[in-house]
């Protein structure tokens, strides 16, 4: 008895399922939502990296020709540079003597003595702050001490005069200070 | 007409998904194209460097006693 109604169960889903295959809207839907999950399947698993793969190397494409770009120009520039400094190779040493690397206070020094010697006055009192920072008193005659600042403000090695005081005290003095420039790389 | 109403909810579920998926994976391209994943060059290296050299003043430090 089990045996049969097991028999007529079966008929009676496969007249089911004949009825329900020929019903266009179910297979038509059944279509859709497999081609759907096949799209999204397809997207997530082989387009997705592909395509952040192909961005991403146009992304390092991109980036490194600006690089390149930048480089190119500056060895441009470099080249360029090189060719002046060849040309003017020889006029340079004027900066080094008017901005030199370092301090290099003592030669400057020693020409500021030269100076004020052949200026005719005489060097009584020196200062020098952290090597840049200069305070000079001389004494002398007038057409003296105006000599030596004419001569102290036309010497290649820049200096920057702050502030120049003359006084009459026992001798005519003259107090220079001011600010002895050098290169320094930032 | 149950089961179309089902039909037609997985249908809208799945095209949901699909736009779901198509603006992750647009957002992602635009994340890979825009990361930077070259070495860095230094920004010393790239620094701009004007070729020409100031003659006049050159010719000025000479003009002035040595």
């Amino acid at each position: 008895m089990a045996q049969l109604d097991y028999k007529s169960s079966l008929a009676q889903y496969r007249r089911y399922l004949a009825a329900v295959r020929e019903q266009p809207l179910f297979a038509a839907s059944l279509g859709l939502v497999l081609s759907l999950t096949l799209i999204i399947i397809l997207v997530s698993a082989a387009l997705r990296p592909t395509l952040v793969t192909i961005a991403s190397l146009l992304g390092d494409i991109k980036q490194q020709s600006e690089v390149e770009k930048r480089l190119d120009k500056k060895i441009a520039e470099v080249t360029a540079a090189q060719a002046e400094y060849l040309k003017n190779e020889s006029r340079l040493k004027v900066l080094d003597e008017a901005l030199p690397m370092g301090r290099k206070y003592a030669a400057w020094g020693m020409r500021l003595e030269d100076v004020a010697s052949g200026s005719g006055v005489k060097i009584t009192e020196w200062s020098l702050l952290e090597g840049k920072d200069f305070s000079v008193s001389l004494t002398g005659d007038v057409a003296g001490l105006k000599r030596f600042l004419a001569t102290m403000e036309n010497l290649r090695r820049l200096v920057e005069i702050e502030s120049v005081q003359l006084a009459k005290e026992k001798e005519l003095t003259l107090v220079v200070k001011g600010v002895l420039k050098s290169y320094e790389e930032k | 007409m149950r089961k179309n109403k089902t039909d037609r909810q997985v249908v809208v579920v799945l095209v949901m998904t699909l736009m779901a998926l198509v603006a992750w994976v647009g957002f992602e391209v635009y994340r890979a194209y825009n990361l930077v994943n070259i070495s860095p060059v230094s920004d010393k290296q790239l620094l701009e460097l004007s070729p020409t050299l100031d003659i006049p003043s050159l010719e000025k430090l000479e003009s002035r006693i040595p």
